[in-house]
Order: structure tokens, then C-alpha cells, then sequence
């Protein structure tokens, strides 16, 4: 595993521009997510939910030697942690409604893994479409929907990562959702 | 997009958004003046965010997480470890995987919980985690799951527990699966299981659903006993940052279940465990979380919402959410519930005793905070209470038409309410009644709470329907069946008319109707009906004998129930009558001889004491004669073997039989009660009290016997909370006052007891003389003490007035040479009352004399060693 410092030159690297920074700080940040969030929902239950930002947070004082970095590094993590989530959310969506339309019976246990409510699945599939429109028409507001809707930043985050003011975060996420509700109900 | 001018779509989308939805349109006309596309995009806009359906509300990072959070570890089945083969993996535990195995060295079936990696390279805490094991493996509980061992095998550290079938608590919540009935039974065992793991010293912390396991048989299995204090310590070694984390409002654990001294972080006791057990047993009648539900309505699920609302919330009344819960049940959890902790139960045990009368139908205290072993009682053989003839009762009932309310007959938990008879006997109960000559019979729908608070006791919804006697009754289960008791109350005072118990034969309800009707109709002194007639012929032919002595039997024991001086003689007359008409009726005689004791014991005067037993001995023995398998006969016996023999060994027989033949006749086990008491075997004693009690719940006279039961016990506390609670519920019960006023005397609240027991003497010199005497001599007031001597003396001379009286006002001056030959005397003469002097916490200090062991060693009972 890449050492603290490894990482921080990564992140330090991709805010100064470097876009290859980027790609090799993904594996990285996901793999990291990845056991983290395995031990928090073996300490979890499942009906219940963490402070939204906690695991990201966790991944971040984990892999980041904070003297090194500013607390916009920060912003710029989270911003990349939900490019993962949503990733990860969409495979896994994409994963489980194959297999339900395949009509292979999947044996999960309750305990042992968790399941999506089928419309949950299509939903997310379906979001993830729509945002990829919204991104081809205005790209940062797809980013907003992804940092607050997948990242879980607050708005003051977000104005963060984007370098504009919270009004704007607020109108364009305002904006946004019901353009993409709008979406959803229309492709329904 | 058909608009492609998004600036402006956006702007005039903004604006319109500010607009209220009716002054929108008028908006939305003057911005995009004849643009149609543009209206229609904005107003699409609108309206889909308006019907948001919540997609976008919650972020997807929970979710997220749980998904690949879940993704099953590396399994470990197969494996072999040590002696354990893995079978199947359980699932996720709080620290790590759990699995099936097979222990083939004891050939048994376990469970292993591993430890992640976190702990497993932590020496710390896994040297903390053994030591927890080690703790909960001393446990030995029914209702909580065993821990074996803990073993080391090659790099993997596990727990080796008792491998549990059933469904988690969690699981049965969420489908739905806990019935009504169950959940106190199910809270029972938790608080139990809690119970013992505190008095072990060992605090679960992480009291959750999920961590109770309900086996086929509903029987409770406890897990992860005082793991979670491991985990979360070690975790705030292995996470440097955690202080940063707690900053950002993390924390670990399940938050929604966590008292609110956790959550600020602060040592912990047991009645954190309280708290998180009083989350689940609401989760367990409403199906969600309190708090987590709280947050949720406010739209958001995070943590934050749910710790400031565990902080902050009350949650919602149980009633509001379910209203068939039960009013107690929903106390008990709101105590449980409470932010400060000195408000909760204060231990599990505490908790469980107010479940277990629960499940036993008895109301719990309202107010008092700290739990009260509510009630007890023994009237007849005290002392103290003998003097106590209450008027409280039966107004002479006019022949005067009545207006009488039925309220609706409740079934006591553990009856399914689908099989509740209650309703249905109700309904018939109110057509049977409506029918007699003299009776208007309303109704309502309010079931009334027998000890709650004013606002729905039956006094008060008969006064709301106008009557001037409220019919009210629930249905139990007794040891041999269903059992219905009624209580018939004066509407104007809430004084008892009459209460009665009758066994309840599904088969058999319209009889049972008829029964209640008549005797309510005797009891309110209605014209009898030929149906009546018919009815004492149909009661007349079972039993085979004559109806009119059935008639004269029923009404004997109205009077009789009543157990004060006033109604004994009518009692007698009735039984007398009913034995005259039928010679071979043995529960007449049986009635016959209870009233003689009760003469003895509560109205001499009339005939002297040892005439009274005589005749009781003559008609027990008779009873006996004809009816060898009689419960009443058996229990009748004992009280003359007790209270005119004083033979505590035949007693004691006589009463065990009168139980074994029929556990549900209360005057046995309150008899029996008295028994325990006087013999020194107050644990015993309060058990049987609590029995009498329970199966007359209407009955002041047998709560007053619990209490008294109690303070012979020398439970001082628990007596004087019992009192406050039979004051709240019989307010006009004069001798509960009376007992309380012998309380307060051991509580060392003299100048409270001298004002009741001077009331008392105001109104009865026999009634009050003595304990006031008695209490001016504790208070030092020796002219006053005095005095009332001398006027005792005087009043004895008109009246017969037990020597003992006196004896007691000589031991309150401390004056021992005068009072034990009176004592002495009491006793050769045995005189019931005498009995309970060797434990009478009121004789205490005089305990120590040699005069009153020898007396003790006379009549063979133990003396009370000095506290």
C-alpha cells in the first residue's frame, strides 16, 4: 500500500493539474473505501445509517498525511471519492439487474449481503443516464449532483471543490434536480 | 432540451420557484410573455420538482457503502480449526464474520465469531476482548447466550459461543412477526437477562435488535455481552484520528440505540442499557426506532438527526402510534426512556417486576418513581387492623330504581384479542341486565382503567352516563381456567358495592350472564324475575340442591366479601338461613364458619371471641363432612386451626390443601399469607398476599393485606410506597389511612402519625385509642399518653375492649411490668390479634426483653432477631 505521503503527492499533483495524478489515486482511494466501509458495516447495522460523509472522511485521514496537504486537498478528495461511489453504486445496480432480468436465482442471505430493492436498482441506473445528459448540456451541475447526491459534501464543500460561491451550488442543485426528476418521470 | 437558452430557462425557473404555487401562473404569464416553449419547460420543471419522490432527497453514500461494505469476506467455510470444522457463515457479527461450526471434540453444534484483522493485531484489545469473554462466560442465564471459549488458532483469534436457532429481534420487527401478546413476555426475558449480566457487573452497551435472538420457542437469547466496550476502545486506539472523527459528528456503533450518556461519551452505568432496551421495546411495538423514525420525518436519516433527537426527542406516546397499547406498557417505556437517567428504572430488576405485573394484569404505580412493591395485605389477624371496620362500603341500596353503566369487560394480557370473551359477554351482559324490572342499564364504549389516573375510572364514566352504579370487569386466566371478575361501584363515592369472581366456561357464557345479572340484582336488591327462579332451579339441579339455598348462599358471601364488622351478622344470617334449607350444603357452612372467624376477629363484642370460634370450628368441621374435596371447607378450617387454636403446623396443612384443590380461591392463599407472616417467613408470606391480591383487583381490603404483608416484613419502604398507591386507588378505603399512620411510625414520622390516629379516636375511641396512646408515648408526651389511658380504661368499662388495647398504650410509655401481663393475657386467651406482635415491626424495641421470648417460646413462634 502507497504511504501517506505517496498519496498526499498524488492529490497534491492532481490539484496542480496533473491529470495522471488522478488515475493512479483512484485504485488507491477505492481500495481504501472498500475496507473501510467493510468494517464499518461489520460494526453496523444495516437499518441504519452513518453520518453521510463518515467513511470518506475516514478514507481521507487514513490516506492523507494532513500536514502536507491544504484543507481544499480535502474538497478535491471528496470530489474524487464520489466519482468512485458512484461507480461503484452504478456497477453493483448495473450487476444485480442483470442478474434479476437473467432470472439466475441469486441465494443472498439478508445477513450475509445486502440487496437492492429492485426499483431501487433501475432507479440508479436510470439517475446515472439522466446525469450523463445533464453533464453533455452543463457540466457542473452534473458535478454538483455527484458530489452532494454520491459524495454526500455538504454545499460549502461543494462551492469548495467548484470554486464558485454556496448561492450558486444551491440554484445549480436546485436546478438540477428537477431537471432530473423531469427525466426520470419522463422516461418512466 | 427544447429551450436552449438555459441562462434564461434557469432565471425565470428561480423566480417562479419563489412564487406561492397560485400567484405563480400570473408570474409565469408576464416572464415569458408569449415564449409558450418556455412556459411549458419552466412549468414542467416545477411541477416535477414538486413531486419530487424523494429519489434525490437522501445521498447515495449510505447506500454505497452498505454495498460494498457487504461484499462477504474471504469465507472461512470448510476450514478446520483446532477442533472446530466451519460449516456456514452466520453473517456479519460486531466484529467480525460469524460462522457455523461443529465442535467435534464435544460433538455439539457452535458458534465462532471472528475477529477482524483490527483486533486480531491490537494486543490491547484483544487482551481486553479475552478478558470480556472471560466475564460473560461466568454468566449463567437462561436468556443469555453462552460464551464458551476463546481461542487463538494459528493467525485467527475467535469467540466460541453457543450456536442460537431463531430469528434476530431485528429480523421479526422488520416482518413484522412479534404479536401483541408477546412483546412483554419477550421484554421480560431481555430485562432479565440484563437483570443478571449487572449483577454481575458486566454493562452490554450495545443493546440493540439485532443483538437479541428469539429462539422457535420465544425463548430470548441475549448476545455480545460487554463486546461492544471492547470494540469501541480499541478502535480509539487503532484510529488516531478518531478525535477528529468525533469532531465530524462520526461515531461508531449503533447511535440509534444509544442512551444519551453514551453519545456525549461519558462513563456509563447499567441504565444506559435501559435506555437502549427501552428503544427496542418500542421499536418492538411500533415497528421503528423512536428516534431514527423522529429524524426520518424531518427527512433526513442521518446520524446527526438521530443523536440530537435521542438528545432531545421525546418520542411520540406509544398510545399515539399504537393505541391498543397498553397505558402501563407504555409507561414502563417512557421510564425507560427518559434522558436523565436518575428517572429511569435504576436497575433491570426493577424494570422486570413492573413487566412481570404486567404480565399479570396488575396496574402499575402512576407516579412514584421508584418502584413499589405495590401492595399486599392481611386484614383479619392483625393487630393493628382489627379496630379498622370500615364504613367504606355498601350504602343501604333503596328499592329505588337504579341507573347501572356496564363497561366493557377487558381480557388481562396474554389473551389474544381476538379470543377475548369480554366483548361478547359485555354486549350479553348489558341485554340480560336491561331486561329487570327496575334497572335502566346504559353503556359505554370506554374501557375503564381500573387504577389510573381519575380521568377514566369507572366512577367517572358511570357519572358521564349518568348512572348511580357502574358494572366493570376483566377476564384472567387462574391456575384451572378463565376467570371473570366484576366489581359493581357506587357511582357517587367510587365506593365497592360488591365485587365477585366466577370461573368462566367458554361453553357455558350464557349462564355465567344470567349469574352476574342475578346477583347484581340481589346485591342492588331488584325484584327477583322468574327467569331468576328458573336460573336458581338450573343452579339448584347441577349442584343438586334447592335454588332458595343457593339464593341465601350467594348472598352470604356478598356480605362476607366485604370483611368489615357491619355485614357479618347479615352474612351469618344468610349462611344460617341456607344451611337450614338445605342441611347438606356444605360451602354454606363453610361461609358459616368464615363469618365466625371474621366475628371473632374483627366485631367482638356481640359474642365473646371464644363463643365465635367455637361456632366457626362446629360449621368448618361440618363443611368438611360433607364435602371432603371443598376448597372453601378446607380454608375455613385452617382460619379456626390459626386464629382459635393457634396450631400453626394443621393450619398451614389445612390452607396448602384448600390451595392444591382450588389455586384460584383467594381467601386461601390470603389466609395462608397471614400464616407466613405471623411464622416468620415474610418472603413466603408476600408471595401468597401478592396471589390473594392478584386474583381480587378490584379488592382494597386485599391490596391493604399486601401492604401489611409488606411492613410486617419490616420492608418499611416498599409498605409506605404500597400505601400511597392503594390511597390513589381507593381514596376512600379509611383503614389504609389507618396502616399508613402505624407506617409512619417506623419511618419516624411521629407527629404524621399522631394527627391520623387522633382523627381516628375523634371518631371511634376503640378504633384509635390505642395506637394514639401508643404514639404519644413514642413522641415523649406522657400526660397525653396518659390520658387517653385513663379514658380507655374508662370506655372499657362500658364496652368490651380487648386487654391488649391497653397493653399497647403501656408499651408506648415504656411501661413493660404493666403491659406484658396484658399481653400474656392476649395470648392465653388467643386472641388473634396477638399473633403478629412477635413481628410487628412496631415491638421491635421491646424484642429484646426476656419476658417477651419466653411469651414467644409459649405459643411456638419464632421471635424477630432485633434489626
Amino acid at each position: 500500500m502507497s504511504s501517506p505521503s505517496d498519496i498526499t503527492g498524488m492529490l497534491v499533483d492532481w490539484g496542480n493539474g496533473d491529470r495522471s495524478a488522478l488515475d493512479k489515486l483512484l485504485p488507491l482511494v477505492e481500495r481504501e473505501l472498500h475496507r473501510l466501509a467493510r468494517s464499518y458495516m461489520r460494526r453496523e447495522n444495516p437499518d441504519h445509517t452513518l453520518q453521510t460523509t463518515a467513511l470518506i472522511n475516514e478514507t481521507y485521514l487514513r490516506l492523507v498525511d494532513q500536514r502536507k496537504v491544504q484543507w481544499q486537498n480535502r474538497a478535491h478528495f471528496f470530489g474524487i471519492a464520489a466519482q468512485i461511489m458512484r461507480r461503484i453504486l452504478l456497477n453493483y445496480a448495473r450487476d444485480q439487474n442483470r442478474l434479476k432480468r437473467g432470472g439466475r436465482a441469486i441465494h443472498v442471505s439478508l445477513s450475509e449481503a445486502m440487496v437492492l430493492p429492485a426499483e431501487k436498482d433501475r432507479e440508479l441506473i436510470a439517475l446515472n443516464d439522466a446525469l450523463n445528459r445533464l453533464e453533455a448540456i452543463d457540466e457542473r451541475k452534473s458535478k454538483v449532483v455527484e458530489l452532494r447526491y454520491f459524495g454526500g459534501l455538504t454545499v460549502d464543500e461543494i462551492a469548495e471543490v467548484l470554486k464558485v460561491s454556496p448561492i450558486t451550488v444551491l440554484r445549480d442543485w436546485q436546478f438540477a434536480k428537477a431537471w432530473l426528476l423531469r427525466e426520470l418521470q419522463n422516461g418512466q | 432540451m427544447a429551450n436552449n437558452n438555459l441562462p434564461q430557462l434557469e432565471e425565470v425557473f428561480h423566480q417562479a420557484m419563489t412564487f406561492e404555487p397560485e400567484a405563480r401562473a400570473a408570474y409565469l404569464s408576464r416572464a415569458c410573455e408569449g415564449d409558450d416553449d418556455l412556459r411549458e419547460e419552466v412549468e414542467s420543471l416545477v411541477v416535477a420538482y414538486e413531486s419530487g419522490n424523494g429519489l434525490l432527497d437522501e445521498n447515495a453514500v449510505t447506500l454505497a457503502m452498505e454495498l460494498i461494505g457487504s461484499k462477504p469476506a474471504d469465507s472461512m467455510v470448510g476450514q478446520e480449526l483446532g477442533s472446530y470444522r466451519i460449516l456456514s457463515s452466520l453473517g456479519q457479527g460486531g466484529m467480525g464474520a460469524v460462522y457455523l461450526a461443529e465442535d467435534r471434540r464435544l460433538n455439539r453444534k457452535v458458534a465462532l465469531k471472528f475477529l477482524s484483522v483490527e483486533f486480531v493485531t491490537d494486543n490491547w484489545a484483544k487482551r481486553q476482548l479475552i478478558k470480556e469473554a472471560q466475564a460473560v462466560a461466568m454468566l449463567d442465564h437462561p436468556n443469555i447466550c453462552p460464551v464458551y471459549d476463546f481461542e487463538e488458532i494459528g493467525d485467527h483469534s475467535f469467540i466460541v459461543m453457543q450456536c442460537v436457532e431463531g430469528q434476530t429481534l431485528a429480523d421479526l420487527i422488520r416482518t413484522k412477526s412479534i404479536k401483541s401478546h408477546q412483546i412483554v413476555p419477550l421484554a421480560q426475558q431481555i430485562a432479565s437477562a440484563l437483570g443478571d449480566a449487572h449483577a454481575h457487573g458486566i454493562i452490554h452497551r450495545d443493546i440493540k435488535p439485532k443483538n437479541i435472538m428469539v429462539t422457535p420457542t420465544e425463548q430470548v437469547k441475549v448476545l455480545d455481552f460487554g463486546l461492544a466496550k471492547t470494540i469501541q476502545m480499541s478502535l480509539e486506539d487503532a484510529t488516531e484520528s478518531l478525535s477528529q472523527l468525533s469532531k465530524d459528528g462520526v461515531l461508531i456503533g449503533t447511535v440509534a440505540y444509544m442512551s444519551p450518556e453514551q453519545l456525549r461519551g461519558e462513563k456509563l452505568d447499567y441504565r444506559s442499557d435501559i435506555f437502549s432496551l427501552g428503544t427496542v421495546l418500542y421499536e418492538m411495538v411500533c415497528g421503528r426506532n423512536p428516534f431514527a423514525q423522529k429524524a426520518e420525518s424531518r427527512g433526513s436519516k442521518s446520524n446527526a438527526e438521530v443523536i440530537s433527537s435521542i438528545m432531545a426527542d421525546e418520542p411520540p406516546s406509544l398510545r399515539q402510534v399504537s393505541p391498543q397499547c397498553p397505558k402501563d406498557f407504555d409507561r414502563v417505556v417512557r421510564k425507560c426512556l427518559s434522558k436523565d437517567r436518575d428517572e429511569r428504572y435504576q436497575s433491570a430488576a426493577e424494570l422486570l417486576m413492573d413487566l412481570d405485573n404486567l404480565q399479570k394484569g396488575i396496574a402499575l404505580p402512576t407516579r412514584v418513581s421508584t418502584y413499589l412493591n405495590v401492595r399486599n395485605a392481611a386484614l383479619a389477624a392483625s393487630l393493628l387492623l382489627m379496630f379498622v371496620v370500615v364504613a367504606f362500603i355498601y350504602q343501604a341500596w333503596a328499592k329505588a330504581d337504579h341507573t347501572l353503566a356496564v363497561l366493557p369487560i377487558a381480557c388481562e394480557g396474554g389473551e389474544p384479542a381476538t379470543q377475548c370473551l369480554g366483548p361478547a359477554l359485555t354486549e350479553n351482559l348489558v341485554r340480560t341486565l336491561s331486561r329487570r324490572r327496575g334497572l335502566r342499564v346504559t353503556t359505554s364504549h370506554v374501557t375503564p382503567s381500573f387504577f389510573g389516573p381519575q380521568a377514566a375510572s369507572p366512577q367517572k364514566v358511570g357519572h358521564d352516563l349518568n348512572a348511580d352504579a357502574v358494572l366493570f370487569g376483566k377476564i384472567r386466566r387462574g391456575e384451572n381456567g378463565l376467570i371473570l371478575t366484576t366489581r359493581l361501584e357506587n357511582v357517587k363515592d367510587g365506593s365497592r358495592i360488591a365485587e365477585e369472581n366466577y370461573p368462566l366456561n367458554p361453553d357455558k357464557l350464557s349462564l355465567l350472564e344470567q349469574q352476574v345479572s342475578l346477583e347484581t340484582a340481589l346485591i342492588l336488591q331488584l325484584p327477583m324475575s322468574e327467569e331468576d327462579r328458573n336460573l336458581f332451579s338450573a343452579l339448584a339441579a347441577q349442584q343438586n340442591r334447592s335454588g332458595e339455598a343457593i339464593e341465601l348462599y350467594l348472598r352470604g358471601r356478598v356480605y362476607w366479601t366485604k370483611r368489615d364488622g357491619e355485614n357479618i351478622q347479615k352474612a351469618i344470617d344468610n349462611f344460617m338461613q341456607a344451611t337450614e334449607k338445605d342441611p347438606l350444603y356444605a360451602k354454606a357452612y363453610s361461609g358459616l364458619a368464615d363469618s365466625y372467624v371474621l366475628m371473632n376477629t374483627v366485631a367482638y363484642g356481640s359474642l365473646a371471641t371464644k363463643d365465635a370460634m367455637r361456632k366457626a370450628e362446629w360449621a368448618a368441621k361440618q363443611a368438611l363432612k360433607l364435602d371432603d374435596k371443598l376448597a372453601e371447607a378446607h380454608n375455613s378450617y385452617a382460619a379456626v386451626l390459626m386464629k382459635g387454636h393457634w396450631d400453626w403446623e394443621n393450619a398451614e396443612k389445612e390452607f396448602k390443601r384448600a390451595i392444591a384443590l382450588n389455586p384460584d380461591y383467594s381467601p386461601a392463599h390470603w389466609g395462608y399469607s397471614n400464616l407466613l407472616a405471623t411464622t416468620g417467613r415474610s418472603r413466603e408470606s408476600i408471595a401468597e398476599s401478592e396471589i390473594a391480591m392478584n386474583q381480587e383487583p378490584f379488592s382494597a381490603p386485599a391490596i391493604m393485606n399486601y401492604c401489611r404483608t409488606q411492613y410486617l416484613a419490616h420492608q418499611i419502604d416498599q409498605a409506605s410506597l404500597c400505601l400511597d398507591q392503594l390511597a390513589k386507588e381507593q381514596p376512600n378505603y379509611s383503614s389504609g389511612k389507618y396502616v399508613r399512620g402505624v407506617v409512619y411510625l417506623q419511618q419516624g414520622r411521629i407527629q404524621e402519625a399522631i394527627q391520623i390516629f387522633e382523627e381516628f379516636y375523634a371518631r371511634d375511641k376503640a378504633l384509635g385509642g390505642a395506637m394514639l396512646g401508643f404514639s404519644y408515648g413514642i413522641a415523649k408526651r406522657r400526660a397525653d399518653a396518659e390520658r387517653i389511658l385513663g379514658e380507655m380504661q374508662e370506655f372499657q368499662k362500658q364496652r368490651y375492649l380487648p386487654d391488649q388495647e391497653l397493653a399497647i398504650i403501656y408499651l408506648g410509655l415504656d411501661d413493660l411490668d404493666h403491659a406484658f401481663p396484658l399481653l400474656r393475657k392476649a395470648a392465653q386467651d388467643k386472641f388473634p390479634p396477638a399473633q403478629s406482635i412477635f413481628v410487628d415491626p412496631m415491638f421491635d424495641r421491646y424484642r429484646s426483653d426476656r419476658r417477651f421470648t419466653e411469651l414467644a417460646r409459649e405459643v411456638r413462634l419464632p421471635v424477630r432477631p432485633p434489626a
